[in-house]
């Protein structure tokens, strides 16, 4: 009896003092946003504060290669844009040159630009629980290289299912820029993925943009497709 | 205005018709007006402009062609242009992208004067700055870039060099003074294949942290208009020069620094006592640019050219509001007497129709800086444009 009170003991507390891993949370939630190491989807951006919806072919290999081409609007077609690391190029057709830019810069509406060519965490930020409930893991995510879009991020992941639920977008200092949740989970590219994100602007009520991801395939591409030849 | 509505109709049924054949056209139509002080010139300019991007297959190797059309009238009926701007095939391979035909390319990484785009001359008859689109001239060059990782490897060949488009004497434009206006020109041969080619190597590095580097040798003809008084003719110096360039761009949370160095071994110039000169010119640009969390973009830079020992500086500023996109430049002098202010707006209208207008505010003194032949000279653009 005295054997089996210690095991239980032993196996309760191991239970109770066994560590979530944030890391492995984070990469799998990763996993949900992201088919394979190599893919290509078609996103649609609605922003409240533009006339016309945004199209884009978007095209990533890896964690830190990234081209993205704009279908529309037609204004801004040819505005392409590569993301290699933390260094990000886009396409001015006015001036047939391509203009190295910062991934904070705005994509459309509150849409930046690392939003959607840069959809992997693990790696980029160092994440820590800071909160549970029955339902959620709150992580807490911190930037740990420079001249990412964001510098702390707060992310509601499922318990189950690692799905990504909510992230709050916070500046150095703590202070609330953006929450996106993503929404729309539906069976796409060999899985579960949240096929619309929308993000809503923290300081006007007014200002938000919906990216609903339209296709999802994986595919693979070489190397030479992520160069500042090919934005034109 | 009917040969104008003639080409346009041509581009714009090719363009239609092209639609058809499951290739990707975008069209431009617009209307450009400019008013130019002092010489109460002005310039109305419809143009029309389509391009067509045709891809061979779905396989990232299946060649792709791009052909380019522009179809603009200036001033009369007689100065109808139709000019194919692009006319490119673009090969890609595993670690290598070939794009051969009339192209422009573009290496500069600063903003405002673009001193590394050495590929293509430009069309100073209008004198438009950064306005590339209207003012790179394109060329036929086989353009060849090899990757390895981080290192990418560049040779490119133009078997026929293209001279710039100069301003005709006493025009608005013309860069020489009015003293010399009187006297007759002697311009740059036209070049012929092979005898007359360009060329040069690229390399560029991204390092991990960011940094991205790029070195350009480079040989090609005279670029800067610069005349030698021979018996009584002004001969256009027309020779072949060597160039040497880097460039780099680094990129920190919101902060962008840039830069440009040029050095090209005994470059022709004028003197500033009007003589015809040859000196290894410098000339740099350096600049940062920040976005805020607003988005609003604010850029500075500082340019400099050993010819006659100048240096200036300059403010650029970037900001959207609703529809309205707004955009001001201010250059000016160190050393000379050179000002420069563009303030422009882009109104971006539905269904892709936008109207954008900038004012350029020049003003120098004789025989210094860049704008020593713009003195108290204005002239303002808009440009009326749908895209579709």
């Amino acid at each position: 009896m005295k054997l089996l009170l210690s095991c239980s003991l032993f196996f309760f507390s191991t239970l109770l003092f066994a560590e979530v891993n944030p890391d492995m949370i984070l990469k799998k939630a990763d996993e949900i946003r992201n088919p394979s190491e190599s893919f290509q989807m078609k996103v649609t951006v609605h922003s409240s504060t533009e006339a016309e919806d945004s199209e884009f072919d978007v095209m990533i290999k890896g964690k830190n290669k990234t081209l993205v081409k704009t279908l529309l609007p037609r204004r801004d077609r040819g505005r392409n844009m590569l993301m290699l690391d933390e260094s990000m190029w886009v396409f001015i057709p006015n001036l047939k040159r391509e203009v190295r830019i910062s991934l904070a810069q705005k994509l459309t509406g509150q849409a930046a630009n690392g939003d959607i060519s840069r959809m992997r965490w693990h790696g980029d930020y160092t994440s820590k629980i800071i909160k549970e409930n029955e339902k959620l893991y709150a992580l807490s995510l911190t930037a740990n290289k420079k001249g990412l879009t964001y510098e702390k991020i707060i992310l509601w992941v499922n318990k189950k299912t690692y799905q990504p639920v909510t992230a709050s977008y916070l500046s150095l200092t703590g202070k609330k820029l953006k929450e996106a949740s993503f929404k729309g989970y539906k069976e796409i590219a060999g899985g579960m993925r949240p096929t619309q994100i929308f993000i809503q602007d923290s300081v006007n009520e007014k200002e938000n943009s919906l990216i609903t991801i339209t296709e999802m395939t994986s595919k693979d591409f070489p190397d030479s497709y992520f160069i500042r030849e090919n934005l034109k | 205005m009917r040969y104008f509505l003639g080409i346009a109709l041509f581009f714009f049924s090719i363009a239609v018709l092209a639609k058809d054949v499951d290739a990707l056209v975008s069209s431009e139509v617009g209307y450009r007006y400019r008013y130019t002080e002092l010489s109460k010139d002005t310039q109305k300019r419809p143009y029309l402009q389509s391009h067509l991007t045709k891809k061979f297959g779905d396989n990232y190797t299946d060649p792709i062609i791009d052909v380019s059309f522009r179809a603009s009238q200036a001033g009369s009926e007689t100065n109808t242009e139709a000019e194919l701007r692009s006319f490119l095939i673009t090969k890609r391979g595993k670690n290598y992208s070939f794009e051969w035909g009339l192209q422009t390319v573009s290496w500069s990484e600063t903003f405002g004067f673009n001193i590394i785009d050495l590929v293509n001359p430009r069309d100073w008859s209008e004198y438009v700055f950064d306005d590339l689109a209207w003012a790179q001239l394109p060329v036929w060059a086989l353009k060849n870039t090899f990757s390895f990782g981080s290192f990418k490897i560049q040779p490119l060949y133009v078997p026929r060099a293209r001279n710039n488009i100069l301003p005709r004497a006493s025009s608005y434009f013309d860069p020489l003074p009015e003293v010399l206006s009187s006297y007759s020109r002697r311009e740059a041969k036209k070049k012929e294949f092979f005898d007359s080619s360009e060329g040069g190597l690229r390399l560029e590095y991204l390092f991990d942290f960011g940094l991205d580097l790029s070195l350009v040798a480079y040989s090609h003809y005279n670029r800067l208009p610069s005349y030698s008084l021979e018996e009584g003719t002004l001969v256009l110096a027309d020779k072949r020069l060597t160039s040497y360039a880097a460039s780099f761009t680094y990129s920190e949370g919101g902060l962008v620094l840039r830069g440009d160095t040029l050095k090209t071994l005994a470059q022709p110039y004028f003197s500033t006592d009007l003589q015809y000169s040859e000196k290894d010119q410098l000339q740099g640009i350096y600049g940062a640019d920040y976005t805020f969390s607003n988005q609003f973009v604010l850029g500075a830079q500082y340019q400099f050219s050993n010819i006659h020992n100048e240096s200036w500086w300059a403010l650029q500023a970037k900001k959207t509001v609703e529809d309205f996109e707004l955009q001001c430049l201010y250059f000016q002098g160190i050393t000379n007497a050179d000002k420069w202010f563009r303030p422009e707006v882009t109104w971006r209208l539905p269904s892709s129709i936008s109207l954008r207008f900038f004012a350029d505010f020049i003003s120098g003194k004789e025989n210094e800086g860049n704008f020593g032949t713009f003195i108290k000279k204005k002239q303002y653009v808009t440009n009326l444009s749908w895209l579709f």
